[in-house]
């Protein structure tokens, strides 16, 4: 678990190269990258159900870029994006692929479904986080506002 | 107060900031705040991931502008400076002149200098086999394959070869040399190496933007989105499918 949650938090650190993220954001990135790694091993370690567990996961680095981006003053996207990496399913694309060559229709279907299932379920921890975030802050705003 | 350079700097500032992998209400905000500061009527903007509409009134006269923006390559840096400058055309009080001018600045800002581009996917796909419990071995394997997929996307990117084949032909190097290296055998499982590599692939961006638009209400971008994210999916698939179908068949006769 140890050298999965480093292997991803090293991995999204390089994944910022390619995305030409500068300075301090650089590290905080890979930060985020590796906390969804940890608590998504996390989930698998306690076996708790896959949904769950990437839901967490998705609500966890949510939560981070969000509060990250207010405190280094840059936009959301630069860690949500980097968090993301760990838990796009991108094994269950390939071994949705494998089963199909191989003419294992059963467990392709049941694989495809599961790969979906997992992309819907982190865009709906997301799109929580983000709603939410934007309701509280601009509640915040009004009053800062209506205090002028 | 030059209304031309007004709206000239403005959907600049949005065309790099959609080219640079932006949400679309951020483009649509920036170009606004930058036309509002300077005291423009009807200040609006639509903007798809296509192409950017600004218009304007300013003493009784109408300004537009349509800009047709192709391709979009992630640039996070660029989309901060860009938004951290207009916040402080407004917070400071800038003359569109130094606004245009730090636009050029931001726009000759250079990516990260090749060679370590070319480390950047050679690790991550590395640190990935190791993710996804491949051994130490396959590991090394999908370091190579990094160095590889970004030869081929560089080459393909000179090239101009559109995003959705770009994608088949890197899966199918990757799925290529995997198997290979597993023939040899120089790693444990080729599945390993090629998971980890893919994620080199994988549209992590086109799936967070997707979202991203379509809960800020900018549905049509939203699809558009999660349709190239799907395509780009698929073209993965592909390229791996087709090489490994070809291995099977063809490789048994060998």
């Amino acid at each position: 678990m140890i050298v999965h949650v480093l292997s991803a938090t090293i991995a999204v650190y390089f994944f910022g190269f390619l995305f030409n993220i500068r300075g301090r954001q650089l590290c905080f990135s890979a930060l985020g990258g590796g906390l969804t790694a940890f608590v998504y091993e996390l989930g698998i370690a306690f076996n708790v159900n896959l949904m769950l567990t990437l839901f967490s996961a998705t609500l966890c680095f949510s939560i981070y870029s969000e509060i990250m981006a207010r405190i280094l003053k840059t936009t959301v996207t630069t860690f949500a994006i980097s968090g993301l990496i760990p838990l796009v399913p991108g094994k269950g694309m390939y071994m949705t692929m494998l089963y199909l060559v191989n003419g294992d229709m059963a467990a392709a279907g049941s694989s495809g479904l599961t790969t979906l299932a997992s992309a819907g379920i982190i865009a709906l921890g997301i799109m929580v986080v983000s709603t939410f975030y934007k309701a509280f802050s601009e509640a915040k705003v009004k009053q800062v506002c209506e205090k002028d | 107060m030059n209304p031309e350079m007004i709206l000239n700097i403005s959907a600049k500032a949005g065309r790099l900031l959609l080219e640079s992998g932006a949400e679309i209400y951020r483009v649509e905000e920036t170009i606004s705040r930058i036309m509002e500061h300077y005291q423009v009527e009807e200040a609006s903007s639509f903007v798809t991931p296509s192409g950017i509409f600004v218009s304007f009134v300013l003493d009784g006269s109408n300004y537009s502008k349509v800009v047709r923006v192709k391709g979009s390559s992630l640039n996070l840096e660029r989309i901060n400076r860009i938004n951290d400058l207009s916040r402080r055309c407004c917070s400071q009080h800038l003359s569109i002149e130094a606004v245009g001018h730090e636009l050029a600045q931001i726009e000759k800002e250079p990516l990260y200098a090749m060679p370590l581009r070319y480390l950047a996917s050679a690790m991550i796909a590395f640190c990935f086999t190791l993710y996804f419990n491949g051994t130490l071995k396959d590991a090394l394997c999908a370091f190579a394959v990094g160095l590889a997929v970004r030869a081929a996307a560089n080459f393909l990117e000179c090239k101009k070869i559109n995003a959705f084949v770009t994608i088949t032909i890197e899966s199918s190097i990757i799925a290529l040399l995997a198997l290979i290296f597993e023939a040899i055998p120089l790693c444990v499982s080729k599945d390993a190496v090629i998971i980890g590599s893919l994620m080199l692939l994988v549209p992590g961006l086109s799936i967070t933007n997707a979202i991203r638009d379509s809960i800020s209400g900018d549905l049509l971008s939203g699809v558009t989105r999660g349709i190239e994210a799907c395509l780009i999916a698929v073209a993965l698939a592909l390229g791996a499918g087709i090489t490994i179908t070809f291995w099977m068949n063809v490789g048994g006769l060998l």
